[in-house]
């Protein structure tokens, strides 16, 4: 479709030239102004004729001629090589367009949000407060509890070395009483008592059981 | 050393090889007469008893040893068979085990009992006879007393029956006080 304008382009320059070429041509007869030119327009002659003159038919075909090669070697591939620059860039300016929407989008929601913001802020900072307190009051329970715990372990622990150390005393205040009564009883102990438990011991004999021996009248088996 | 087992029955075998109760007791005075030789010592400290017991001397020679003891001690030839034929087996070395076994059987064959009594201060003649008496009307043996002397008991007596044993010494109730006064 595009190789017609151009054609109609090369046939209205040719037919538009054609009336100034009569023009310019002398008329039959008449006395060339300059000797130059004889006979006018010659249509059809052969190549190369006895004038040296091309008729103008031949010029147009060959016209034609370069025009349809131009078209098939150049033309077309100038017009393609521009419909693909010209798809490159309506594409680009496509890109650049959608681009643009989206950054107005993203200037949309950064201005919205920018105006949600201080809502925002206040909310964190709420939150975060309402976190602090809330963080607060169970660091201080724990602590309580902790603190409970050591204390109650220290009381047993004290409880613990109070009971020892009156187990302790208690001991050494009955070591002390018996060695006491020891260095006192060996002092005082006589013969008459050593006889006395000697003979209370002979009494206990008979009523003391004692396995592993005979059963007799005087004492168990 | 020998286990209490083999010991009794190393005894038990002499107990009948013994062919009246008087012979019985002569193996057991000789028995114990012969472990208390056993137990003495040369100038470097080896026993008697090492030395019946040590293979380093021939059978022979420690059966000539015992042969010595005995006649030392005039023990009756049965005793010095039977520990002959106990070197040879080697269980000599099981000597006193087997001796106390033996005048343990003797004394049970008898009817005798060992009785040990330990006092702060000497008893009289007067309370051992009544200690005995009553030992021997509360086992029903008869009682075959040694006495010992402890001043550490402070007063009282403590009876070895064997392995039974009767405690009536001050320190004994002192340790009983103590404990309970600590509990």
């Amino acid at each position: 479709m595009r190789r017609i304008p151009c054609l109609v382009a090369a046939l209205t320059t040719a037919l538009t030239a054609l009336p100034r070429i009569v023009a310019a041509a002398p008329e039959p007869g008449a006395p060339d102004a300059h000797g130059a030119h004889e006979g006018g327009i010659q249509w059809i002659s052969p190549v190369f004729g006895n004038s040296g003159k091309m008729g103008l038919l031949w010029i147009l075909i060959n016209f034609a001629v370069l025009m349809w090669l131009l078209e098939k070697l150049l033309f077309s591939k100038l017009r393609a090589k521009t419909a693909a620059k010209s798809d490159a860039i309506r594409g680009e300016l496509e890109r650049a367009s959608l681009a643009r929407q989206q950054a107005e989008g993203i200037m949309t929601d950064v201005r919205a949000r920018l105006a949600k913001l201080d809502g925002e802020v206040e909310s964190i900072l709420a939150e975060a407060t309402a976190r602090a307190e809330a963080d607060r009051v169970r660091i201080v329970e724990a602590a309580q509890t902790e603190a409970e715990r050591i204390k109650a372990a220290a009381i047993a622990a004290a409880e613990r070395d109070s009971e020892q150390r009156r187990r302790a005393l208690e001991a050494e205040i009955v070591d002390s009483a018996i060695a006491r009564a020891e260095v006192m009883l060996r002092g005082r102990i006589t013969a008459a008592d050593q006889g006395r438990m000697v003979d209370d011991f002979i009494g206990q004999i008979a009523s003391t059981p004692m396995p592993g021996f005979a059963a007799t009248a005087g004492g168990p088996s | 050393m020998i286990p209490g087992s083999l010991a009794r029955r190393y005894a038990r075998a002499l107990l009948g090889l013994a062919p009246t109760p008087a012979a019985r007791d002569k193996y057991a005075t000789d028995l114990a007469a012969l472990s208390e030789m056993a137990k003495s010592t040369d100038e470097s400290g080896v026993t008697v008893l090492t030395v019946l017991t040590t293979r380093r001397y021939t059978v022979s020679d420690r059966k000539k040893l015992l042969d010595a003891l005995g006649r030392r001690v005039a023990a009756d030839p049965m005793v010095i068979k039977f520990l002959a034929y106990a070197i040879e087996q080697d269980r000599i070395n099981g000597l006193h085990e087997i001796t106390r076994a033996f005048v343990r059987m003797a004394d049970d064959a008898a009817g005798r009992l060992q009785a040990e009594v330990t006092s702060a201060a000497p008893l009289g003649p007067d309370a051992i006879a009544e200690l005995q008496q009553a030992l021997a009307v509360a086992t029903g043996k008869t009682i075959v007393l040694t006495t010992k002397v402890d001043p550490s008991l402070i007063g009282g007596v403590v009876t070895k029956l064997g392995s039974y044993v009767l405690d009536g010494s001050v320190r004994s109730a002192l340790a009983r006080m103590r404990e309970e006064l600590r509990s």
